[in-house]
């Protein structure tokens, strides 16, 4: 069993046991899982104060939704994932005032942020993207975490529609070559 | 454009969709292809999806705000007692009535305050209450849970003995084989520090699969309810151990527990 699949059955028996009304386990999946979805949200909204109100409403949902998930059909890291990926930028969308959450932001890592903490897989994941050639990984980072369309990327970069699709895909068959072996990908 | 140019553009687009970024034109021309049957995609979609779940990890590290976990369990209530309405304050409902003398209005207020006041101990006291008969349902449940145990034919037992660290220790696991879902109690286990937790394990099939993490009263005692049990022919014993706290996939550290059917 590799050690994906055992996070995934550890995970889904954590939903079960949710599904229960066992607090314990609401607690369980917090520790393991709220601080990503609290930085992604927070790279997503570029506010803290936001990504707090993502992560209590991600975790309501999870309450709410426990008994339907169905482990047979996806990772509840994935799920997490996508759920807070998709809060995020649908409140990014109905928010204007970027430019005064990306200040607050950017303060914010630049004061708060403590080197050394993180965990093995971002350490991987940001080296990977490091690996890309600049404008595969600025595509990708801003397809990921600003939200755009692939149409809007292409007005942002200057760049044809079709470069914008061919540099996307390239540049994810990397982070698959470079990532596959240590993260099941 | 011949076959193999055309379904470039597809592989472009499945990266572009596991991404979420198509227009929904292409999105659902895309999802048209993946429905008439591609097996190109149908296998690239898989890790493309994967791959791009992996990018929220390229998210800076912020630390969570403090509290936030308390806020977060807070809202994890099965069985939340209804908000009971408090009544609106009575000094609203005497401003309908501005000919009233004045003494009588003070008069008036006073009551109002009283009432008020009255009101609002009798709401804390309802919601007392509920919070009170919620606690006796689980309580209920809980034991007639137990009871039903105690009488199923369908019972499986097993004694878990202390090991060296915890020689005075003691514990047991009782579960129905249908249900998959039983108890274990233990007594006797030594406290731990607070950054560590004691974890109970089933090894079915030779492999550890976590049940509940937990920790243990003043006296060394405790309950834990399980769920979701592997079925009983696979399981080969049960064990407790101590792990870092909130628990982890597979276990790491000593054995504190270990009742088996088979050596393990």
């Amino acid at each position: 069993m590799s050690s994906s699949s055992i996070d995934s059955a550890f995970d889904a028996r954590i939903m079960a046991q949710i599904a229960t009304g066992d607090p314990k386990a609401a607690g369980k999946l917090f520790d393991r899982y709220a601080p990503l979805a609290f930085n992604l949200a927070a790279r997503i909204l570029k506010s803290t104060v936001e990504a707090e109100e993502v992560v209590q409403e991600l975790f309501v949902r999870i309450w709410q939704d426990a008994a339907k998930f169905d482990s047979t059909r996806g990772e509840v890291k994935s799920w997490m994932i996508q759920m807070t990926r998709s809060m995020s930028i649908d409140r990014l969308r109905s928010t204007s005032s970027r430019s005064k959450r990306e200040e607050t932001y950017a303060q914010l890592q630049e004061t708060d942020n403590p080197k050394g903490e993180e965990i093995e897989e971002a350490k991987l994941v940001k080296a990977a993207l490091a690996e890309l050639p600049e404008d595969e990984r600025s595509l990708i980072t801003a397809a990921y975490f600003e939200g755009f369309t692939q149409s809007e990327l292409a007005l942002q970069f200057k760049l044809p529609l079709g470069t914008v699709k061919s540099k996307i895909r390239q540049g994810m068959l990397k982070m698959r070559r470079r990532l596959g072996g240590v993260l099941n990908i | 454009m011949n076959g193999t140019n055309e379904h470039t553009r597809y592989e472009e687009l499945a990266a572009a969709y596991s991404l979420g970024i198509l227009d929904p034109g292409e999105k659902a021309e895309f999802e048209a292809h993946i429905k008439a049957g591609c097996p190109v995609c149908e296998s690239e979609l898989p890790w493309l999806e994967k791959a791009v779940d992996n990018l929220a990890y390229a998210a800076p590290s912020v630390p969570l705000p403090e509290g936030l976990r308390e806020k977060v369990l807070a809202r994890f209530q099965p069985e939340t007692p209804p908000a009971v309405p408090v009544p609106p304050p009575l000094q609203e409902r005497t401003s309908i009535w501005p000919k009233l003398a004045f003494g009588f209005g003070i008069a008036a207020s006073l009551i109002a305050i009283y009432s008020g006041f009255t009101a609002h101990n009798l709401s804390k006291e309802v919601q007392k209450l509920t919070a009170e008969i919620a606690g006796l349902r689980q309580q209920l449940t809980s034991t007639q849970m137990r009871l039903a145990f105690a009488l199923s034919p369908m019972n499986e037992v097993l004694e878990l003995a202390g090991q060296p660290v915890s020689p005075n220790a003691r514990g047991k696991v009782i579960w129905n084989a249908v249900q998959g879902s039983g108890f274990f109690t233990a007594g006797g286990l030594p406290q731990i520090p607070e950054d560590k937790t004691y974890q109970l394990w089933v090894i079915a099939g030779g492999q550890p699969v976590s049940v509940d993490v937990f920790s243990v009263d003043s006296t060394g005692a405790v309950e834990v309810k399980m769920a979701g049990l592997p079925p009983t022919e696979q399981i080969n014993a049960f064990a407790v151990t101590l792990e870092p706290a909130g628990g982890v996939p597979q276990p790491t550290g000593e054995k504190y527990l270990v009742g088996a059917f088979s050596k393990i």
